[in-house]
């Protein structure tokens, strides 16, 4: 009787796991590395632009009546912790495609190790220009820093008629790169950076630093870092009298910055890779169901540019495998080739180097506590 | 400029005090490291911050952000320090490292990972005085602790509770066998630790206009360096090694370079320590 037992046990444990192997083979998986608990303020966003586009796709009949399914790790703001969340996604979920890592300095971390086991990753928002000779599987949803930076200081010379900048920047690999690149282009346009100061990650104090600045009349005040440092920073130099043009990276494209720095936000110039306004069917469609999830959810971050660029990387992942399969090596046949793509951050094609090309870089203004495109 | 430096760095000193006056009070009773002091702080950041966001009112809003960051002091006591009182100096400050993981990754949870802004403007007047300027919150700031600080010292010196905790400071056998609740006093030193921690966090919500489940963690390692400096266990010697620390690293930012701003704090630190091993007031 126990035999039996045993039998039948065995024979069930042994059908069920010939039905889940039937049922995974009917999935279609994707790996995503983004910051889910440092920095998740960012990282959310950038969850819920995947999930959305999954929903989608998966309500439309999934890739060839496969559905997709995304595996998310934490990129926990970390290289080792990112290489390890690489590592899990393709030995174990064998994954060909990950949507991140979302940082810079995490992306080319897991780049060589992408680039030696062929497996495709398109990071979102990585700006670091390394990124482009990363190698041939790597890819990006978002413009160089250096063609923002570009951009950027042209707009405050030919706009603005800076003349007098100053930095204030994020003393961190970010930060401190976008300060070599932004004092390097206004030097180009002859607009010498006056003067240069930093501040660490998690600093909310800049007292010291904007009464040194102070010290000599500048009308530009560029704080290029994460939105958690430079919406109090500003809001601090308002405090202290400091009147001067205010200026950032696309960081500070969220509510929270308005919210953070309150009436200090006022004027704020920053540039962006998402026009919400930007009037397709698709983006109307993304907006609703990334607005709806926000609004339900009063801990929910609220960043859509964060989530535009996620939601169209992860439809272009789904369109290469739906048109030329799920290899490595098939899916860049499209990428490579793909030709203005209908995104919710414009029409979307990638270079050489992997990087995406579009319309160029949106400059926003801070106008009665909301963005206002200028450029 | 100097003169404005000097402003700058009182207030960020006296945040750095109120939070090292825990670390302090609660080494010299219990003779552990509390890693967790800038969670407490951070908590009591988040009990003010969304009961205003809740109610509008800024006296109940302080009440309840004090009251939160006592009721994390005392659970921290009660689950953290108390099972493993009289082992091995190590173990408790591996239970405080554990609960400030577990502290911080419960708030992101709770409220979410973003930061969140003051539900209250200020205005941003300000009074000058020798060419310097400060605004009404640095002032607030600077009395507040102050005051703070004076009835701290009146309390552990002129009351029978107070004085109690100060015999278990010196010698906790002897304050049982002459009949003091040793218990009680550890839990008082917890709620009044706490409590100066939650006002410094509620004091940070208020001047930095951002609260997130992360910003207890440097203004906690500043404070533990600042109990260091002024000796732990001495509570004169917290005060003063907070406004030390406070001006030291203003000054370096504004004299030498801004950015090493953090490192000259310990600088500052590493450099008492090398003359006077025992910190400023350390006892030996």
């Amino acid at each position: 009787m126990q035999r039996l037992w045993l039998l039948v046990m065995v024979a069930m444990v042994v059908l069920g796991l010939g039905l889940s192997e039937a049922r995974a083979a009917e999935e279609i998986k994707i790996g995503a590395i983004l910051r889910l608990s440092q920095g998740a303020s960012d990282g959310l966003p950038a969850k819920r632009g995947v999930e959305i586009a999954v929903k989608e796709i998966n309500a439309a009949g999934g890739i060839n009546g496969k559905q997709l399914k995304v595996i998310f790790e934490d990129e926990k703001d970390s290289a080792p912790a990112s290489v390890a969340a690489y590592q899990k996604l393709v030995s174990m979920d064998k994954v060909k495609v990950i949507i991140g890592p979302m940082m810079s300095g995490n992306v080319l971390a897991v780049a060589p190790l992408a680039q030696r086991d062929k497996i495709v990753i398109v990071t979102p928002n990585g700006t670091s220009p390394k990124i482009s000779d990363a190698g041939e599987y790597v890819y990006r949803g978002c413009t160089r820093i250096d063609k923002q930076a570009a951009s950027l200081t042209k707009y405050a010379k030919e706009s603005l008629k800076t003349t007098k900048p100053v930095i204030l920047y994020s003393n961190e690999p970010y930060g401190k790169g976008c300060n070599d690149l932004f004092t390097k282009c206004f030097a180009e346009l002859g607009i010498p950076v006056i003067s240069t100061e930093s501040f660490m990650v998690g600093d909310r104090d800049f007292s010291a630093q904007l009464t040194k600045l102070k010290q000599k009349p500048f009308d530009l005040l560029f704080i290029p870092g994460y939105l958690q440092e430079t919406a109090p920073a500003i809001s601090q130099a308002r405090r202290m009298g400091i009147t001067a043009q205010s200026m950032g990276v696309f960081g500070d494209m969220a509510p929270k910055y308005i919210e953070l720095a309150g009436k200090a936000s006022e004027g704020h110039i920053n540039c962006s890779e998402y026009d919400e306004d930007y009037n397709t069917p698709t983006n109307k469609k993304f907006k609703d169901a990334y607005y709806k999830i926000v609004k339900a959810d009063t801990k929910e971050p609220n960043n859509a540019m964060f989530a535009a660029i996620t939601y169209d990387m992860t439809r272009l992942v789904s369109t290469a495998i739906a048109t030329k399969g799920g290899a490595p090596d098939q899916m860049r046949g499209y990428l490579d080739t793909v030709k203005d793509f209908d995104g919710v951050t414009g029409k979307l094609s990638f270079d050489n180097n992997g990087d995406v090309v579009k319309q160029g870089v949106y400059i926003f203004k801070v106008v009665k506590g909301k963005y206002v495109k200028v450029k | 400029m100097l003169l404005q430096q000097l402003v700058n760095g009182l207030a960020a000193g006296c945040v750095y005090a109120l939070v090292a006056l825990g670390y302090t009070m609660i080494f010299g009773i219990l003779g552990i490291v509390n890693f967790a002091q800038g969670e407490i702080y951070m908590y009591g950041a988040f009990g003010a911050v969304l009961t205003l966001a809740a109610t509008g009112n800024l006296v109940l809003a302080i009440v309840a952000g004090i009251a939160a960051a006592c009721l994390v002091g005392v659970l921290l006591e009660r689950f953290a320090f108390r099972p493993v009182r009289g082992m091995h100096p190590l173990i408790p400050l591996i239970s405080a490292i554990g609960a400030s993981i577990f502290l911080s990754s419960l708030a992101r949870l709770i409220f979410g990972p973003e930061d969140r802004s003051f539900p209250m403007e200020f205005h941003p007047h300000s009074y000058q005085f020798f060419g310097a300027e400060i605004t009404e919150l640095q002032l607030v700031i600077i009395l507040v602790s102050l005051a703070l600080m004076v009835m701290l010292w009146l309390f552990l010196n002129l009351t029978k509770h107070g004085k109690a905790i100060m015999a278990v400071a010196m010698d906790s056998d002897a304050a049982k066998l002459s009949g003091i609740n040793v218990n009680a006093a550890y839990v008082t030193t917890f709620l009044l630790g706490s409590a100066m921690s939650g006002v410094a966090g509620i004091l940070m919500a208020m001047y930095y206009n951002a609260t997130a489940p992360n910003m207890g963690l440097l203004p906690g390692l500043k404070a533990f360096s600042a109990a260091i400096l002024g000796g732990v266990g001495s509570i004169p010697g917290a005060i003063i090694g907070g406004l030390v620390l406070g001006v030291a690293e203003n000054l370096g930012a504004a004299y030498l370079s801004s950015h090493f701003k953090d490192a000259f704090a310990f600088i500052a630190l590493v450099l008492v320590l090398i003359i006077r091993p025992r910190g400023i007031l350390g006892r030996q």
